[in-house]
């Protein structure tokens, strides 16, 4: 995998590996201790795991159990809700919650539940974040929208209305935007909370097969409630309750040999 | 059916509410016009008042160019303020103490009668600091009334129209300021005119806080911020208070009103252009 680093790009002021398509280095993420707290309120206690790099890791879990605030922990968007981060989270070995933040965010992308379309047209949803991360000229900056939007596998469907405000797009073409937003950071990790949570089977179909896609060259990281969902694109599973891991592991394991009660309570409770 | 028939009795209080509130403005507008249709010509709106007492002839201009000045020197310092006011309350302090704190003190800072605004402005203006009566001495004072108003509407208006892109915004690495310059004022801006053409107009109606300030009962149009100043309402509040003529008194009430009410249009069709509905959105 690192074979193909051939240069370092000072992106603000962090040294910042990037392959040479362009996209970073896919990372692992280690968590240590962590814990999350807004105001007095503790919401994640004593996190400690690994995420794989260049798989699909599920976060499942009860409504309120912290799945949303872990994946925020990552990006540490947290903060910006006034929330309070303690412990350590490091991308291969650096320590993010030491980095500056707007650089971090630049390397772990966050596709928020039911985001936004922003209110602009669909070509400057992509141009607004690559004006600010990069100096790409015009020609490039055109090629590199259709380049992510077809990774998304929404060019087809809108590469006549890209001058058209993103507002008027579906909830799937809305959230396959979104995605490509982020994909424009050229990221190492994806994070998405809930990305088919509003959306039909055929739409939910069309995002999960871009993430096996995706996966390829990038860490996912993925909450969800959809077990079947987590069975049919989760390399691992980490099943979250009362802001505590639970359990975690591969999701073949997971799934057919749950060891905690918790975790065999929430199958058989979410398999009806 | 019971349920229906309290149904329509409510609808039916509501349109009767509605119709009271749309008859009195027009009651008032129709009024005043009415009242005040002899004096109102070209020549009232552009000549200078005269006649003994003051103001019984002649017409109404410097107090119109005054109050122009006045709402936009007010506008302008009160607008800045309050929008920045608004920007740190919604996307900066969300939820913090100091956030709570400043939000309470411009709350209670709404609340204070507008003459109050005006004896602080003299004290600490041309007592304590030595300027003159002057439109910009004015114009800070009616900055402050305003400024409670367009700080509310405005965090508001970024509440709504703002935090979840500059939240998301900011999960993608962008810096606050290019959030705000780029996505955040061009898509609040039409409800941010809208916002400070609202406290503008209100400011531009008051009397309480320029009467100690600067404005003057005659005063050629104002070449600096430093000159005293006419304005419509206090001319109006002089003439209507010596009884000496009734139309002339009514005929400034009615450039007034039509001066607010053509400001207020103008800036509801800025508000329109830019979210690009055109004039539908006065006629729907």
């Amino acid at each position: 995998m690192f074979i193909e680093i051939i240069t370092y790009r000072v992106v603000g002021c962090s040294n910042i590996k990037i392959r040479k398509d362009g996209s970073l280095t896919v990372a692992n993420i280690i968590v240590k201790n962590l814990n999350v707290f807004y105001g007095k309120k503790q919401v994640l206690k004593n996190i400690d795991t690994k995420i794989n790099s260049g798989r699909i890791t599920a976060i499942i879990g009860q409504s309120g159990c912290g799945k949303s605030t872990f994946l925020k922990s990552i990006n540490r968007i947290v903060e910006e809700e006034n929330g309070r981060i303690n412990g350590h989270i490091y991308l291969d070995e650096e320590d993010i919650l030491k980095e500056d933040s707007q650089i971090l965010r630049r390397k772990i992308g966050l596709v928020f539940q039911q985001p936004e379309a922003f209110p602009m047209s669909i070509e400057k949803n992509l141009s607004y974040i690559m004006n600010y991360h990069f100096n790409y000229k015009k020609l490039e900056l055109k090629e590199r929208i259709k380049t992510y939007l077809q990774m998304v596998g929404l060019y087809g469907e809108v590469k006549e209305e890209l001058s058209n405000p993103a507002k008027n797009l579906s909830g799937g073409q809305k959230q396959r935007l979104a995605i490509a937003r982020c994909l424009c950071l050229n990221p190492e990790v994806l994070l998405l909370d809930e990305p088919c949570s509003a959306l039909d089977l055929k739409n939910t179909l069309d995002i999960e097969k871009m993430l096996l896609e995706l996966k390829k060259k990038y860490t996912i990281v993925l909450v969800t409630h959809n077990l079947s969902q987590a069975k049919r694109i989760a390399d691992d599973v980490i099943f979250m309750s009362e802001g505590e891991i639970v359990e975690e592991g591969s999701s073949k394991d997971i799934f057919s040999q749950p060891k905690s009660r918790k975790m065999r309570e929430y199958i058989e409770y979410m398999e009806g | 059916m019971k349920r229906k028939v309290l149904d329509n009795l409510i609808k039916s209080i509501l349109i009767f509410l509605g119709l009271i509130a749309v008859g009195l403005t027009l009651f008032v507008f129709i009024y005043v016009l009415y009242r005040g249709r002899r004096v109102i010509s070209i020549r009232f709106l552009l000549d200078n008042p005269s006649g003994i007492p003051f103001g019984t002839a002649g017409g109404v201009f410097p107090a119109i160019i005054g109050t122009l000045m006045l709402g936009g020197l007010s506008a302008l310092i009160g607008g800045l303020l309050g929008i920045l006011n608004g920007l740190y309350l919604s996307l900066y302090s969300k939820g913090t103490k100091s956030g709570r704190i400043l939000l309470h003190l411009i709350t209670i800072l709404s609340g204070l009668p507008s003459i109050i605004f005006g004896l602080i402005a003299y004290t600490l203006l041309i007592y304590k600091l030595g300027m003159g009566k002057s439109l910009l001495c004015s114009a800070i004072t009616i900055s402050a009334m305003i400024l409670p108003f367009i700080t509310i509407r405005a965090k508001k208006i970024f509440d709504e129209k703002g935090y979840t892109f500059f939240i998301e915004s900011e999960s993608l690495g962008l810096s606050k300021p290019y959030i705000i310059r780029k996505l955040i004022i061009p898509n609040c801006l039409g409800e941010l005119v809208g916002a400070v053409s609202l406290g503008m107009l209100y400011g531009m109606g008051a009397v309480a806080p320029i009467l100690y300030t600067g404005v003057v009962m005659n005063a050629p149009i104002p070449t600096s911020v430093n000159s005293p100043f006419m304005s419509l309402p206090y001319h109006l509040y002089m003439l209507a208070n010596s009884g000496y003529s009734d139309e002339y008194a009514l005929g400034t009430a009615f450039v007034l009103l039509a001066m607010l009410i053509i400001i207020e249009i103008l800036c509801h069709l800025f508000a329109s252009f830019r979210e690009g509905v055109g004039f539908k959105r006065i006629f729907r």
